[in-house]
């Protein structure tokens, strides 16, 4: 018993320090100067397979093309930007509009919140039992 | 990637997806009761944190999803346990979307039901230790080889490319060899510490 809860742990503990973060996987794409797009996962790994689209004001496509080794797209300055696309191989798909300001969660306050409610339900319930099971 | 992102989803399978997780929440949800609550909502919260454990293989990343785990712990209530937990990865990791939400659900939950199945097979054989662990392995085995599979058809139906359908499957094949040992080894582990833990 020790030894199998040894290597669960053990490999847990390895899965964990390999992952490097507690983020998950969705695209995201970020403009860290004008001119330039990034494209990465959560955790900071850059989406190496992605390709980017360029839309304008006006919906209509003005360029598109691969991101290099570093998830990093550059295009002109001058160039009309309204909208950025990102595709992988995988189907992912993320879009963002210039000047758009989106809603981010805290990924650890969003897993603390998720499980506080599952683990109050549990809570709740199991009082219950125990009061129920002591009437009868 | 086991969660569909928003807005690649054609509106016929997004449509899909929300009627079939419908019934099979119902159906699901049939099962509970005020004495099984607890242990839904600890194994809800297990699935709804396993996709914070995730990987870098070809040029993306995948995460554990551990439903196989909550099938051979839960049974058929998995399938509404696994629906609360992609509810809250939605709502709190931002995983997926609403549109593909019904479809997600889907795929884990009948993922978690094909766990529960695999796993109950071990009934026909002697219920010893090795049958649980080797049981255990092919639980969370063939539910990660189903949640690949139907997230591949998913996108291939969604007019994708065959080629992007076939790689969303391959990036997979390593998580579905170590969820089958993770799940294998907790198995084990559930199967000493007492088997009234495991379903069935």
């Amino acid at each position: 018993m020790a030894k199998t809860t040894a290597a669960v742990i053990l490999l847990l503990f390895f899965f964990l320090l390999y992952s490097d973060s507690v983020y998950a996987h969705r695209m995201i794409i970020e403009t860290p100067e004008t001119g330039v797009i990034r494209v990465f996962y959560d955790g900071e790994i850059p989406a190496v397979r992605a390709a980017v689209q360029i839309w304008d004001s006006e919906d209509n496509m003005v360029l598109e093309g691969p991101v290099d080794n570093k998830g990093q797209f550059t295009y002109d300055e001058k160039l009309n930007v309204h909208k950025v696309v990102a595709l992988d191989d995988f189907g992912h798909r993320e879009v963002l509009i210039i000047g758009e300001v989106k809603r981010e969660i805290n990924r650890f306050q969003g897993a603390l919140t998720g499980v506080s409610i599952l683990l109050m339900i549990a809570l709740i319930f199991h009082r219950l039992n125990k009061k129920n099971s002591k009437k009868v | 990637m086991a969660h569909i992102p928003e807005g690649i989803l054609t509106g016929n399978i997004a449509a899909a997806g929300y009627v079939l997780t419908s019934v099979l929440s119902l159906i699901s949800a049939k099962k509970i009761n005020c004495s099984n609550v607890p242990k839904v909502s600890l194994v809800t919260a297990a699935v709804f944190c396993a996709s914070l454990i995730h990987f870098p293989i070809m040029g993306t990343s995948v995460h554990f999803s551990f439903v196989g785990l909550a099938g051979m712990l839960l049974g058929p209530l998995a399938f509404l346990s696994v629906s609360v937990a992609v509810l809250f990865q939605f709502l709190f990791f931002q995983h997926g979307g609403l549109s593909s939400l019904g479809i997600n659900i889907f795929n884990m939950g009948t993922a978690a039901l094909i766990g529960w199945l695999v796993f109950s097979v071990r009934h026909r054989f002697n219920n010893t230790r090795k049958a649980a662990a080797a049981f255990s392995f092919l639980a969370g085995f063939v539910s990660m080889l189903v949640l690949a599979s139907l997230l591949s058809l998913a996108l291939y139906f969604t007019n994708f490319p065959k080629e992007v359908a076939i790689m969303a499957f391959t990036a997979h094949i390593p998580l579905i060899f170590l969820e089958g040992i993770v799940t294998g080894f907790v198995g084990i582990g559930l199967y000493k510490l007492g088997k009234e833990y495991l379903y069935g």
